[in-house]
């Protein structure tokens, strides 16, 4: 996962899948980049080079979208490819997210 | 062969390879390389030192016709200063290597040696793989396709499809197999193995795929058959067996398919017992393990009598099979089904050689009452057991469904490969997590066929498994799981008794997502990990 700061829009580029084997590590890079971070206004997901997401995928995604309303923070996911936005429409998560193609 | 180069640097490279005890022969022009290869055609050759260039053409263009006249000779480019986009080409084009003209005794000795190697090696591989072949021709001889005839004879409201493959290790093999009608109802798959891989492995299978054959077409019994090849054995070939030599054995498993009484007996004697898969997707293994034929005075153990049911198919493999598929870290049902993919093409062995190193036969049959047109005939490719400890290894359990799917399907659509990859985790991790964890030792199954011609089905097996209409009335909440399952799948089903999912893909028509099919409120809270 790789990080970028643009002004206090925070972009995080995934490149591999989200799923139960790796959720976990991700949360815990995503933590960490927070951390490191002064106050931000938006977090982007860039899932363009996603390829999987499954179950845990949705929650750790699901999971830190309700992080970030709690603290007042924008939160998208961009890049999804169209296999993902599929995804997305299976469990109506589009209607809670903002998801750009 | 010292193809084009100036006379001064041919004498040179011909003086060193003189000094070795080689005598090349010599071909400045195009003309006179391909006349030496008219002349002196096949094994005289075992490499080509060609110029960068020959009567003003490119020496690759020489090499290219060289590969095509023997692909098994080696060529090495012989240029004043071979550069990168010269030795780029020549890679690309199989030159095994490149050497400078002012090349010294020693470097041309290791350049030459190493071209001989490989030249020979080919050679010896290739005849290899021209026997293999041979072999399998002749075992199509004695198993021709004038069976299929008969099958579509016998029991004519049933859709039927056999399919053999047998790939011999060496020369003639030890594997053998057969099938034929019995009788109105009554059809026999037969699978063996002799022991050993030569010709008189293969002589010997051959004499009992004889002996079987006509004892059946004077009405003999499959058992009679059976005991009459045993005492045969035992009693008068392997006692005569030469002092020092390996009495011969005989691994076998008749199989009679009895479509009246609807029953399958199957006797297995040192062979790997034979899958039943039912249009459930349930996996039997029939008979049970004996010793092979050829060892004991005995009576020989009683057939296992199972029930057959009206769609199905029987997967018949020798233990070359199982082999294969342990070495490949798929599954023999993976394995036998891309063997009989390779039969069907009559594919050159050589793509299976390099992994095999026992015979290999392999037989499937298939049956579905009520002349669908095939669409109902299965071809299994995958069963698994999944164990707890494997949740955490689901990465490479969904790496090999991902290759047993590529290589079954190869027309697949990538996204809706990931579809059904993502419906099975979902799936397995669900039965593992929810169902596994809670019974010490406990596993989970996978199974897959294909269904007629569009059609995947995928069969998940758990004991205490939550369920997909259970999880619905219990909590009315349907996690992302299920969701996934259900939106992916054309349809699915749960045997509530068994704990069994059952999944439906159409492969040639993916499912649109459809929203409003899924338009239930739920609380993103309730999901979060």
């Amino acid at each position: 996962m790789k990080a970028l700061l643009d002004d206090k829009n925070l972009i995080l580029k995934f490149e591999e899948s989200l799923i139960s084997t790796t959720v976990k590590r991700l949360r815990e890079q995503y933590l960490g980049f927070l951390a490191q971070t002064q106050r931000i206004h938006s977090i982007t997901f860039d899932i363009s080079q996603v390829d999987l997401i499954d179950s845990q995928g949705l929650n750790f995604i699901i999971g830190i979208f309700n992080e970030t309303q709690k603290n007042g923070i924008a939160f998208r996911l961009a890049g999804a490819s169209p296999a993902n936005k599929k995804l997305f429409e299976l469990v109506n998560l589009q209607e809670h997210i903002p998801v750009l193609g | 062969m010292l193809a084009g180069r100036a006379a001064a640097e041919s004498e040179k490279i011909a003086a060193i390879l003189k000094q070795i005890g080689i005598e090349p022969f010599r071909a400045p022009t195009m003309a006179s390389v391909k006349q030496i290869l008219r002349e002196r055609w096949g094994e005289n050759l075992c490499c080509a030192f060609i110029s960068e260039d020959i009567e003003g053409k490119s020496g690759l263009e020489c090499a290219a016709w060289l590969f095509q006249q023997d692909p098994n000779l080696s060529c090495i480019i012989v240029a004043d200063k071979p550069d990168n986009d010269l030795l780029i080409k020549s890679l690309r084009l199989g030159i095994c290597d490149a050497v400078s003209a002012s090349v010294g005794p020693e470097e041309l000795r290791r350049s030459l040696e190493r071209a001989m190697y490989l030249t020979n090696y080919r050679r010896g591989a290739f005849m290899l793989a021209k026997r293999v072949h041979e072999g399998s021709q002749t075992y199509r001889r004695l198993v021709s396709d004038r069976r299929q005839p008969a099958l579509a004879k016998f029991m004519p409201e049933y859709d039927k499809r056999l399919e053999t493959a047998l790939f011999p290790a060496l020369e003639a093999g030890g594997d053998m197999g057969n099938s034929f009608v019995l009788d109105d109802h009554r059809f026999i798959m037969i699978g063996g193995d002799v022991s050993g891989h030569d010709v008189g492995s293969g002589f010997v299978s051959a004499f009992i795929m004889g002996l079987g054959r006509g004892m059946a077409a004077k009405g003999a019994q499959p058992d009679e058959i059976r005991q009459h090849i045993n005492d045969f054995l035992v009693k008068e070939w392997n006692p005569i067996c030469p002092p020092g030599e390996i009495i011969v054995s005989v691994g076998s498993c008749p199989t009679v398919l009895d479509f009246e009484k609807m029953l399958v007996h199957c006797s297995c004697y040192g062979f790997p017992q034979p899958v039943l898969c039912d249009d459930k997707l349930k996996i039997t293994l029939l008979g049970t393990n004996n010793p092979p034929l050829g060892w004991f005075d005995e009576p020989l153990a009683p057939p296992i009598v199972l029930s057959l049911p009206e769609t199905g198919c029987i997967t018949m493999f020798s233990d070359g099979l199982t082999d294969l598929g342990k070495s490949d870290k798929s599954c023999a049902l993976a394995m036998a089904d891309a063997v009989l993919g390779l039969s069907q093409e009559q594919a050159t062995c050589a793509s299976i050689l390099e992994m095999q190193r026992d015979d290999i036969f392999v037989q499937r049959f298939s049956w579905s009452k009520g002349n669908r047109n095939d669409e109902n005939l299965l071809r299994p490719i995958f069963h698994s057991v999944c164990h707890v400890s494997d949740i955490d290894d689901i990465d490479n359990c969904q790496k090999r469904w991902g290759t047993v799917l590529s290589t079954s399907l190869p027309g697949l659509a990538h996204d809706r490969r990931n579809e059904i990859l993502l419906c099975c985790r979902e799936a397995v991790l669900n039965a593992l997590e929810h169902g596994c964890k809670c019974q010490a030792g406990n596993k989970s199954e996978i199974t897959m066929a294909c269904v007629g011609r569009n059609n995947l089905k995928i069969r998940v097996d758990a004991p205490k498994t939550n369920n997909v209409k259970g999880a619905e009335k219990e909590t009315g909440h349907i996690p992302f799981g299920l969701k996934i399952i259900k939106g992916y799948s054309n349809s699915y089903d749960y045997d509530l008794d068994n704990n069994v999912l059952l999944l439906n893909f159409t492969l040639d028509s993916p499912k649109t997502a459809d929203p409003t099919a899924h338009k239930q409120t739920f609380e993103i809270a309730e999901n979060l990990p």
